[in-house]
C-alpha cells in the first residue's frame, strides 16, 4: 500500500467505529480529526480535490480526495457537507483499493467462448465494441420488436442509470430490470399513490424529536442519516423506536427505552395500522391536516357504479381511466364534474366539494400565504383555514341521494381507515405481529404524542416482504395523519434542484417510448399499474419470458451496474441470462453478471468520474463527484458511452439539431445548465470553492418551505424534472393525500386494496405451514455490513479481510438445537434451492428466524460463476412469492432448514484475513495503462 | 462414450443461444470433411445478414472443443490440408436436434396455434418485415395480447430454422415445405 496515508490499523478503526455505531458520543457538527490534514512543504504536488463519495448507493457524503503527483492517496470528510457533516465510511476510505484494483477492466471485449464457459475475453476496439452492440440491438428491435431487449441496472452510480431511461428510449422498450422494483421503488410509488414521489425520505439532520427507524439501518451503510449522522440523531431524540425483526446495532439504544419491537417478518402493515389506531382511538391525528389536505372527508359509496375521469400524473406509461366510488357531483346532478369530490360539511349539514381541478374548495380562490415561520432554515406554513368555513366530516355516515333519486349512505374515507385499523387494534395484532400490544401503544404514543416530532425513517426492510406497496401506504398514512408530511425533519421526498444529478439517464433530444408499447411491459398482465407506473418490468416476468418464450421472446439486454441476482429467484435469472442472444456490459469488473455478456467495456471509477449530485433524500445538497485521478487503460464515463451507443445507432441523444450526440463535458453541461446558466466547468469551479449549495437557500418556494402544499410547489414533480401547475395540493388524482387510493381502486377492483392493508406473506409460516414441516426456519437479509455495499468490494482486500465469508444469524438456542457452533459452514435450504454460510450465533434474533446475509460472490473463484452458487442468498427465493401490486420479491421472511455442512467451506474461496490471494489484490496504481 | 461426447454437443448447443442453427449448418456441411477456408466461407455464408460477435473459426472451435468435430491435420510434405469432419458424436447431436422434426413438433404441439405457424410461414414465401407480420396476424385468434403477441410464434419458427431473417423474415425451403 505505497503511498496511501491512511494506514490498515487506522481503516480498521474506522470500520470498528461504524460498525459499533451505538457506543458513538453525539457530535454537533464535523468531526476535527476528520477535517483536511495541513499538507507538508516537502511533498511534493499535491492537489485536494472536492468531491462527493460513490463507494455505497445513496448518501451523498461530501469528501476530500487527497492526490499526490496524480495519485489519490487519501480519502476525508468534507466538512462543507452539511448532510454528511464531514465523516465518511470505510466504504469510502477503501475507494483506492477499487481505483487502483489489478483486477479492473481497462479495455473493450468480447468474448469467444459459448456461455456457461469462461468467456475468454479477448481486447477490441471501442469502434468495435459500439458498432457490434449498436446494430445487434438494431438488428433484435427489427426481428421481435423493442420490448424484447431490456435494460438490467442496480440502483446505485447516478451516472450509470441509462437502463432507467435512455436505453429505453434508444430501443423503444418498456422493459428495464432493475433492482429499484425491491429497493426504493416501492416507497417511491407507494408514497406517489399516497402524497408525494418519494415522500419516504426525512431530513434527519434537522433532528425529529421522535427518531423511528422502521426496517432501516443507516447507521451501518447507506442512505440518508448515514453512520454518524444517524447515531447522533438516534441519541438527541426524546424518544428512539426501532421496528426491524432482528435487534440491530441501534435498537440496542431502543430496547434500553422499551422502544425495539421485534415484529413478525413480513407483518408490517399490521403493525403500522395498530399505530394508526392508537393514534385515532386516542384522538391524536392532526384534525386540520386531514380535513383540508387529505380525501379522508370524501364519501365513500359502496352502492355506487364506479367513475371517474382520465389521468396520468407523473407515471410514465398508459393513462389511466379513473373508477372510484367515491362521490363526486357528477354522481349526484346530471351534467355534474366528476372532478369534484363530495364531503359532508358539518357546519352546514349539507354536501360541499372540492374541486380535483382547480385545486380549490367550494368558494375558495388562491390568496395570499402568511409568512410562516423559519424553522432549520427553511418556512413552515400553517394550515390553511377553510374559508369560507367549512367543517367537512370525517366520522360517522351519511345518507345522500343520487342523480337517479336513489337514497344511500355515504361513508367518509377516515371512518373507513378508523374501521380498518380497528381490525387491527394493538391486541389484534399482536397475535400477528408478535409484539405485545402494550410495546405497541407505548410506542404508537411516543411517536404521536405531540405535534411535528418527525417523520418515519422507514427503508427497504418492508419493501422485500411480498407486501411492499401497502407496507409504504400504510406508514405514509399514519405519518400523514400525524401532520408530520412536509414538516420539519418529517417526510418529504427528493431535495429539489433544477441540477439533474442523472448523467447519461435522458436523451431528450430521442424519441421516447411510446404509450402504446407500455401495454407490453412484462408483468403487466399480472401487476396492471406496471404500464402506467412505467419504470420497470417485474423482473421475475422477464426471467420467465426469457425462459418461455412468452408473452413474447427476450432476447437481448443492456447492462450497467447492478446485478441479475438482487432479486428474483437469483438461480433462475442466471439461467436466463446465459439464455440471451445478446449482452452488452458497462463494468469496472469481471462479475458474476458481466460473464453473461458478449461485449464487455471498461467504466471509471468514481474517484475518476465528474457528475452533478443532488440529495437523493430530503437533505438538501446540491454539489458534485468530481474527477480526482485518470483513468487507466481505455475506461470510459458511462454517459459517454451510452451517448456513443446512441450515435452508432443514429438516434439523437440530445434536443440540438447541430450537436445530437454531445461529448461528456457537454451532456454535464446540459446538467447543470437548467440551474443558473451555469457550464459544468463554472459549476465544477464554484463547488470546488464554495463547498455544497443549500437547496432551501438556492429554491426557497420549491424546497425551502415545508407544507408545500400550501403553496402549490408540491405537485411540481421530483427534482429537475419539473412539470408543476403550481396548484395547491397533491400530485394525486384526487389532489390529495390519498389515504383510500384512487389508483388502487381503479386497477386492482375488488382486492380490498384501496385502504391501506396487512396481506399475510406468502411464504410465511401462517401462509403455508405446510412449508414449515420440512423447513422450519424463517430466513430474512439484507441487513448492512460495514465493508460492503450490496454485491460491491469483495474484492478489495482491507474490506475482505474484516468479512472474509457471509455469515447466517442464529438464536444461540436454535443453534444448540441443530448442534452447530460458531463458525461452522452450514448448509441453508429451501424448497428452491441450497447454500452455504458459516454460524454467527446471536441472542438479537427470534429462536425461529436466521439472518442470512446477501449478494454474496467470490471475486477469487472461476469464472464464470465466480463462486456465485455457494453462498447468494436468492437463490432460495421463490420467484412468483411477490407484493400484488408491484412485484417485489419476497427476500425476507420465507422458510428454510439448515444444517452442519460436512464439507465445511467451499475449496475455492478465500475464508481467512491470511490467505495469500488478497496480496494479489493490493493496489497497482504504477500499472494503469 | 460417442452418447456421452454427444450430451456435451447437446449441452453447447443448449447454451449458445442465437447461434444454435449456424453451430447446426457447421456440423451438417461436414459430414463430408471441409477445409478450413472452405468451411469458414461456408459459415460466413450462412452469417450473411446475421450479426454476431463470434468469427467462423471461433464457432468451429466450440464444435472441436464439445468434440462435435474434430479436425483432420495437414501431412507435411503432402498436399493435404486442415480439414474438418463431423465425429460420432456430433452425428448423434445432428440427428438429435433435427430440424425438420423439430418443426413438425412445433406445429403438432399446439393445433391452436398451427394455423398461425402456418400463416406466417404462408405469408413470409415473400419475404416480411415484422410490422409486416404483425399488420397480417390482426384478428388472429391466437394472437391475444396481453398473453401472446405476434413475436410469440416468430421466434419458435425461426429457433427450428422454417424462416430466416435477412432484414426481413422469409420463409426457408423447409419452412415451405411444412406450408406447401
Amino acid at each position: 500500500m505505497i503511498g496511501l496515508t491512511l494506514s490498515r490499523r487506522s481503516f480498521m478503526t474506522a470500520t470498528a467505529v461504524a460498525g459499533v455505531a451505538a457506543a458513538v458520543l453525539p457530535s454537533a457538527g464535523a468531526q476535527p480529526a476528520l477535517r483536511p490534514r495541513p499538507v507538508p512543504k516537502d511533498a511534493g504536488k499535491i492537489e485536494k480535490i472536492r468531491s462527493c463519495c460513490r463507494a455505497c448507493g445513496k448518501m451523498e457524503c461530501g469528501v476530500w480526495v487527497t492526490v499526490k503527483d496524480g495519485r489519490a492517496i487519501s480519502v476525508e470528510g468534507d466538512e462543507s457537507c452539511f448532510m454528511s457533516r464531514g465523516n465518511c465510511c470505510t466504504k469510502s476510505k477503501s475507494s483506492m483499493q477499487a481505483a487502483y484494483h489489478p483486477d479492473r477492466l481497462k479495455y473493450p471485449m468480447k468474448r469467444t467462448a459459448p456461455k456457461g464457459q469462461d468467456p475468454k475475453w479477448v481486447r477490441i476496439s471501442w469502434d468495435e465494441a459500439l458498432k457490434t452492440s449498436a446494430a445487434k440491438f438494431m438488428e433484435i428491435k427489427k426481428k421481435y420488436g423493442g420490448e424484447s431487449i431490456f435494460g438490467l441496472c442496480g440502483t446505485s452510480r447516478v451516472w450509470s442509470m441509462a437502463p432507467y431511461a435512455s436505453f429505453k428510449s434508444l430501443v423503444g422498450t418498456p422493459n428495464a430490470v432493475v433492482a429499484y422494483q425491491i429497493c426504493k421503488g416501492p416507497r417511491h410509488w407507494g408514497t406517489q399513490m399516497t402524497d408525494l414521489y418519494a415522500s419516504a425520505w426525512i431530513a434527519g439532520y434537522e433532528r425529529p424529536k421522535v427518531y423511528v427507524q422502521w426496517g432501516s439501518a443507516t447507521e451501518i451503510s447507506n442512505y440518508d442519516e448515514s453512520g454518524r449522522v444517524t447515531v447522533d440523531q438516534m441519541m438527541e431524540a426524546e424518544h428512539h423506536i426501532v421496528v426491524n425483526p432482528r435487534l440491530q446495532n441501534t435498537g440496542t439504544h431502543a430496547n434500553r427505552q422499551g422502544l425495539w419491537l421485534p415484529l413478525r417478518p413480513g407483518t408490517d402493515a399490521a403493525m403500522a395500522l395498530a399505530w394508526i389506531d392508537v393514534v385515532i382511538k386516542n384522538k391524536l391525528y392532526d384534525d386540520a391536516f386531514i380535513r383540508r389536505w387529505t380525501n379522508g372527508p370524501y364519501l365513500y359509496v359502496e352502492d355506487l357504479e364506479p367513475g371517474g375521469f382520465d389521468w396520468q400524473g407523473p407515471g410514465r406509461g398508459e393513462i389511466i381511466a379513473l373508477k372510484t366510488r367515491l362521490l363526486k357531483q357528477s354522481d349526484i346532478r346530471e351534467g355534474g364534474d366528476p372532478k369534484k369530490f363530495m364531503v359532508w360539511d358539518e357546519l352546514s349539514s349539507s354536501l360541499k366539494y372540492f374541486d380535483a381541478e382547480t385545486g380549490y374548495w367550494e368558494g375558495e380562490s388562491k390568496k395570499p400565504l402568511p409568512p410562516g415561520e423559519m424553522v432549520h432554515g427553511a418556512k413552515l406554513l400553517p394550515i390553511s383555514p377553510f374559508d369560507p368555513l367549512k367543517k367537512p366530516a370525517i366520522f360517522g355516515s351519511y345518507e345522500v341521494t343520487l342523480k337517479n333519486g336513489k337514497k344511500v349512505k355515504a361513508v367518509p374515507v377516515f371512518q373507513k381507515l378508523a374501521d380498518r385499523a380497528a381490525d387491527y387494534s394493538p391486541e389484534k395484532s399482536e397475535k400477528i405481529t408478535g409484539v405485545p400490544a402494550a410495546k405497541v401503544i407505548a410506542a404508537a404514543k411516543a411517536y404521536a404524542g405531540k405535534p411535528l416530532n418527525g417523520g418515519i425513517a422507514y427503508m427497504l426492510g418492508i419493501e422485500q416482504s411480498g407486501n411492499a406497496i401497502q407496507n409504504v401506504r400504510a406508514l405514509a398514512v399514519l405519518v400523514g395523519i400525524t401532520g408530520n408530511f412536509d414538516t420539519p425533519a418529517g417526510n418529504r421526498g427528493y431535495t429539489f434542484s433544477l441540477v439533474n444529478p442523472l448523467a447519461g439517464e435522458f436523451a431528450f433530444g430521442a424519441p421516447p417510448v411510446p404509450f402504446k408499447q407500455y401495454s407490453k411491459v412484462l408483468g403487466g398482465e399480472k401487476f396492471p399499474l406496471l404500464a402506467w407506473w412505467g419504470k420497470w418490468s417485474d423482473a421475475t416476468a422477464v426471467w420467465d419470458a426469457v425462459h418461455t418464450g412468452k408473452p413474447y421472446p427476450v432476447k437481448a439486454c443492456l447492462h450497467e451496474s447492478g446485478s441479475f441476482f438482487s432479486q428474483s429467484n437469483a438461480h433462475y435469472a442466471q439461467k436466463a441470462m446465459e439464455k440471451l442472444e445478446f449482452q452488452m456490459s458497462l463494468e469496472l469488473w469481471h462479475s458474476v453478471t458481466s460473464e453473461t455478456a458478449d461485449i464487455l467495456v471498461p467504466v471509471l471509477h468514481w474517484l475518476e468520474v465528474d457528475c452533478p449530485r443532488v440529495s437523493q433524500s430530503a437533505h438538501s445538497g446540491i454539489g458534485a463527484t468530481c474527477k480526482a485521478i485518470e483513468a487507466p487503460g481505455e475506461c470510459k464515463h458511462d454517459a459517454e458511452i451510452i451517448i456513443q451507443l446512441f450515435k452508432y445507432s443514429g438516434v439523437p441523444w440530445s434536443r440540438d439539431k447541430n450537436n445530437p450526440w454531445p461529448d461528456l463535458e457537454g451532456e454535464l453541461d446540459i446538467c447543470v445548465g437548467g440551474w443558473k446558466n451555469y457550464t459544468w466547468k463554472k459549476y465544477r469551479e464554484e463547488f470546488q470553492k464554495n463547498g455544497w449549495w443549500d437547496a432551501k437557500k438556492e429554491e426557497p418556494d420549491a424546497w425551502g418551505t415545508y407544507r408545500r402544499y400550501e403553496n402549490g410547489q408540491l405537485r411540481a414533480g421530483p427534482t429537475w424534472f419539473r412539470y408543476g401547475d403550481g396548484k395547491p395540493g397533491f400530485l394525486t388524482p384526487t389532489m390529495k393525500m390519498e389515504l383510500w387510493s384512487t389508483l388502487l381502486e381503479s386497477k386492482h377492483p375488488g382486492q380490498d386494496l384501496e385502504l391501506p392493508s396487512h396481506l399475510e406473506p406468502h411464504d410465511s409460516p401462517v401462509a403455508r405451514p405446510e412449508l414449515y414441516k420440512e423447513y422450519p426456519l424463517t430466513a430474512i437479509s439484507g441487513r448492512r455490513i460495514p465493508v460492503y455495499f450490496h454485491s460491491e468490494h469483495r474484492q478489495l482486500p482491507w474490506c475482505r479481510e474484516l468479512w472474509p465469508v457471509p455469515k447466517m444469524e442464529i438464536n444461540p438456542a436454535t443453534a444448540a438445537k441443530i448442534g452447530v457452533k460458531q463458525g461452522d459452514w452450514v448448509w441453508i435450504e429451501s424448497p428452491y434451492g441450497k447454500i452455504r454460510q458459516t454460524v454467527d450465533i446471536y441472542a438479537g434474533i427470534a429462536p425461529n428466524v436466521i439472518n442470512l446475509e446477501h449478494a454474496w460472490w467470490f471475486p477469487e473463484a472461476k469464472p464464470p460463476y465466480h463462486g456465485f452458487y455457494h453462498s447468494n442468498c436468492n437463490i432460495l427465493v421463490n420467484k412468483d412469492a411477490q407484493c400484488v401490486i408491484g412485484g417485489s420479491s419476497t427476500l425476507r421472511g420465507y422458510p428454510v432448514k439448515v444444517y452442519k455442512a460436512a464439507e465445511g467451506a467451499p475449496k475455492d474461496i478465500i475464508t481467512s484475513a491470511n490467505d495469500e490471494r488478497l496480496k494479489k489484490w493490493l493496489p497497482v496504481p504504477e500499472k494503469r495503462g | 462414450m460417442p452418447e456421452r461426447q454427444a450430451d456435451n454437443v447437446l449441452a453447447l448447443l443448449d447454451n449458445a443461444s442465437g447461434h444454435r442453427l449456424v453451430l447446426l449448418h457447421i456440423l451438417s456441411l461436414c459430414v463430408v470433411a471441409q477445409t478450413t477456408p472452405e468451411l469458414d466461407a461456408a459459415t460466413s455464408d450462412y452469417l450473411k445478414g446475421q450479426l454476431t460477435v463470434f468469427t467462423p473459426a471461433t464457432l468451429r472451435q466450440w464444435l472441436l472443443e464439445a468434440g462435435g468435430l474434430e479436425r483432420i491435420e495437414p501431412v507435411e510434405g503432402e498436399t493435404r490440408r486442415e480439414a474438418w469432419r463431423i465425429t460420432a458424436a456430433g452425428q448423434i447431436a445432428l440427428g438429435a436436434m433435427s430440424l425438420s422434426r423439430q418443426l413438425t413438433g412445433l406445429l403438432d404441439s399446439s393445433p391452436k396455434h398451427r394455423q398461425t405457424y402456418l400463416s406466417i410461414l404462408r405469408f413470409c414465401t415473400t419475404p416480411r418485415t415484422r410490422e409486416e407480420i404483425e399488420e397480417h396476424l390482426e384478428g388472429d385468434p391466437s394472437v391475444c395480447p396481453p398473453k401472446t403477441y405476434p413475436s410469440t410464434f416468430i421466434a419458435p419458427l425461426e429457433e427450428v430454422g422454417a424462416i430466416r431473417w435477412a432484414d426481413k423474415w422469409a420463409t426457408t425451403d423447409m419452412g415451405k415445405q411444412a406450408c406447401a
